[in-house]
């Protein structure tokens, strides 16, 4: 028996992303991040097969040397080839960035999601506690569980975690506050829907929006934040190629071969900013004020 | 406006109690004893015995809580395990230098941020609002202390125009104050100009399609005041905002500026008290940091009511 799926296409979800896709296409500040970002996912997935040697393999080249035909980015004080620890910083950068908007997404956004519809002391003690946070810059956040749990890349993203949580429970709980009040959530409830099912059918969707355009600039400074950790020591250990580390360690000789500190900075500016376009072309795309 | 404050200091209450009991809890949480994660390698029991009685680490957690806040209300911050020297006063001679990084910085962004926005939006939908957007996106996507140590490539290394590093007090020669500052601020400042200045653009662009700035501008009144005298002006508190939350990241950044210049201000402390394990270090300049941090926020409600009289009325 012949199905006709004509109509599977025709479904509102496939529609809406149609339409998102078109948007994203249009815009040309978010066509430019997402080329940017998927670039860099790519080089970050191919490292392996595009870099020319094992990016911890000392003394494949002279000590500090400069950008030669072998090396393209020149070596670094243990010889190791620059242009191979680069292409694999960008999976360092890129595990942070993504697991850092999961785990804060996940946490932030359920937490704020229930306690704002819960209402109550859950609310009040969440919000203090995000006040609290909130008085803590990332820096000495990370810094304070990097004393707790010992510096590594794991402490980052813990902390990041800890560090942008707030931001969405705050998102979350707003959206859930405005909308449990609404009549067809009263309807929901008098036909028997459950809480959990009126938080993810009704409430979530409503701020589905802003935490996505949220969670791009959450993986921008998460990069920038692990980098900067990393510099000082206390993030990504040796000898992972991160670019935060590949800079502290090129700081010592930037006099002689400022290579060393120029690429692994361009290769930050470039993740970051393509998170940056790609969170504002969302905004113009997804932010009902703007769109009129 | 005495209730808008009174309103505003009570709800810094839980957020001091709050931040306090984490602070707190920083020494609790490292694994191990907490008196020998105070005192290092020290095994003397005649000193374990003094540190546990004058700090209470054999009571209860709350009453060890209590103890400790005490002592901070007193302004006892505990000692130095690497130096043996009272952590407060070590703390307070590096506030001033901290402090001039950040006014430093935050100043430097905004003297580029303010003309930067109100030129994109008096120029909106030309080359120089797209420009302007780009830079500072860009700027926004630098990292602080790289930008700190291509300035210190180009400016110290290469042209020797700057120092590269350390610190001057001002009261040994202004000039020498001044000039190793520079490098550090405008390093710190770059990527807030970038984020100040995309917001004034925003919300001055906001401000100018309000029907007051139409009538204004029927009215014959010159553009420039418009744009100064009326659009800005309504359009400074959501900024204000902003520059109060930055100030917070740049707290942040600075720890880290300071470690690239070696520029002896808290940031640095705290840094090599971690790399250390001076726990009472850390303890205390963390706990300088966040009450400063929501001194900075406290201000800011100060100043709304300052700048827009409607929330001194509501």
């Amino acid at each position: 028996m012949d199905i006709d799926t004509s109509s599977f296409t025709d479904t509102p979800r496939y529609s809406a992303i149609k339409s998102l896709l078109r948007a994203l296409v249009a815009n040309k500040k978010a066509l430019l991040g997402a080329v940017m970002l998927l670039l860099l996912v790519v080089i970050g997935v191919l490292a392996p097969v595009l870099a020319p040697f094992d990016p911890n393999q000392t003394g494949v080249g002279p000590l500090l040397s400069k950008p030669t035909m072998a090396h393209l980015m020149g070596t670094d004080t243990y010889g190791r080839d620059t242009f191979s620890r680069l292409l694999f910083g960008a999976r360092i950068s890129l595990l942070v960035a993504f697991s850092v908007a999961i785990g804060s997404t996940a946490i932030g956004v359920f937490a704020g999601l229930i306690t704002g519809y819960v209402g109550g002391v859950a609310d009040y003690l969440l919000m203090r506690l995000v006040d609290v946070l909130f008085a803590f810059p990332w820096v000495l956040m990370t810094l304070s569980v990097a004393t707790i749990l010992g510096p590594g890349l794991e402490t980052v993203i813990i902390s990041l975690i800890i560090v942008y949580s707030p931001a969405l429970a705050r998102l979350a709980r707003s959206s859930a506050l405005s909308v449990r009040e609404m009549q067809y959530v009263e309807a929901a409830r008098a036909v028997g829907l459950g809480d959990f099912s009126i938080i993810v059918k009704h409430i979530l969707p409503n701020c589905a929006s802003p935490i996505v355009i949220q969670c791009t600039a959450i993986m921008g400074y998460s990069i920038l934040a692990e980098a900067g950790i990393s510099y000082l020591g206390l993030g990504t250990q040796p000898p992972t190629p991160s670019w935060g580390l590949s800079l502290s360690d090129g700081t010592d000789y930037m006099g002689i071969v400022p290579q060393l500190v120029v690429f692994p900075g361009l290769a930050i500016v470039y993740a970051v900013l393509s998170f940056n376009l790609l969170g504002d072309g969302l905004r113009d795309i997804l932010d009902p004020r703007r769109r009129h | 406006m005495q209730r808008y404050l009174l309103r505003s200091l009570l709800g810094v209450i839980p957020t001091l109690f709050g931040i306090s009991v984490l602070i707190f809890l920083i020494i609790h949480l490292i694994p191990g004893d907490p008196v020998s994660v105070m005192l290092g390698r020290v095994s003397d029991p005649t000193v374990v015995a003094a540190v546990k009685g004058e700090y209470g680490l054999d009571k209860p957690l709350v009453a060890q809580y209590a103890t400790w806040l005490g002592h901070v209300v007193h302004l006892d911050l505990g000692y130095s395990i690497s130096n043996g020297e009272p952590v407060a006063p070590q703390i307070a001679e590096r506030i001033p230098r901290t402090l001039y990084l950040l006014l430093g910085g935050m100043l430097l962004a905004l003297l580029v941020a303010v003309p930067t926005g109100i030129l994109a939006a008096a120029k909106h939908n030309t080359w120089v609002d797209l420009g302007a957007t780009a830079l500072n996106l860009v700027l926004m996507s630098i990292p602080s202390f790289w930008f700190a140590i291509i300035l210190m490539l180009i400016l110290a290394v290469h042209y020797q125009v700057l120092p590269a590093t350390g610190y001057v007090p001002p009261e040994a020669g202004l000039s020498d104050f001044f000039r190793h500052l520079v490098i550090p601020c405008v390093a710190l400042g770059a990527s807030e100009a970038g984020m100040i200045a995309r917001l004034l653009r925003s919300t001055m662009l906001e401000t100018l399609s309000q029907n007051f700035i139409v009538v204004a501008r029927a009215k014959g009144v010159p553009k420039r005041r418009v744009l100064y005298r009326h659009a800005l002006r309504n359009s400074v508190v959501p900024v204000v905002t902003v520059v109060a939350v930055e100030i917070g990241y740049l707290l942040g950044g600075s720890i880290i500026i300071e470690q690239v210049f070696g520029y002896p201000g808290m940031g640095l402390l705290l840094i090599t008290s971690i790399t250390a394990r001076d726990y009472p270090v850390i303890q205390g300049t963390i706990l300088v940091y966040a009450l400063f941090f929501l001194a900075i926020n406290l201000l800011t409600d100060l100043l709304y009511t300052i700048l827009d009289p409607r929330i001194r009325y509501s």
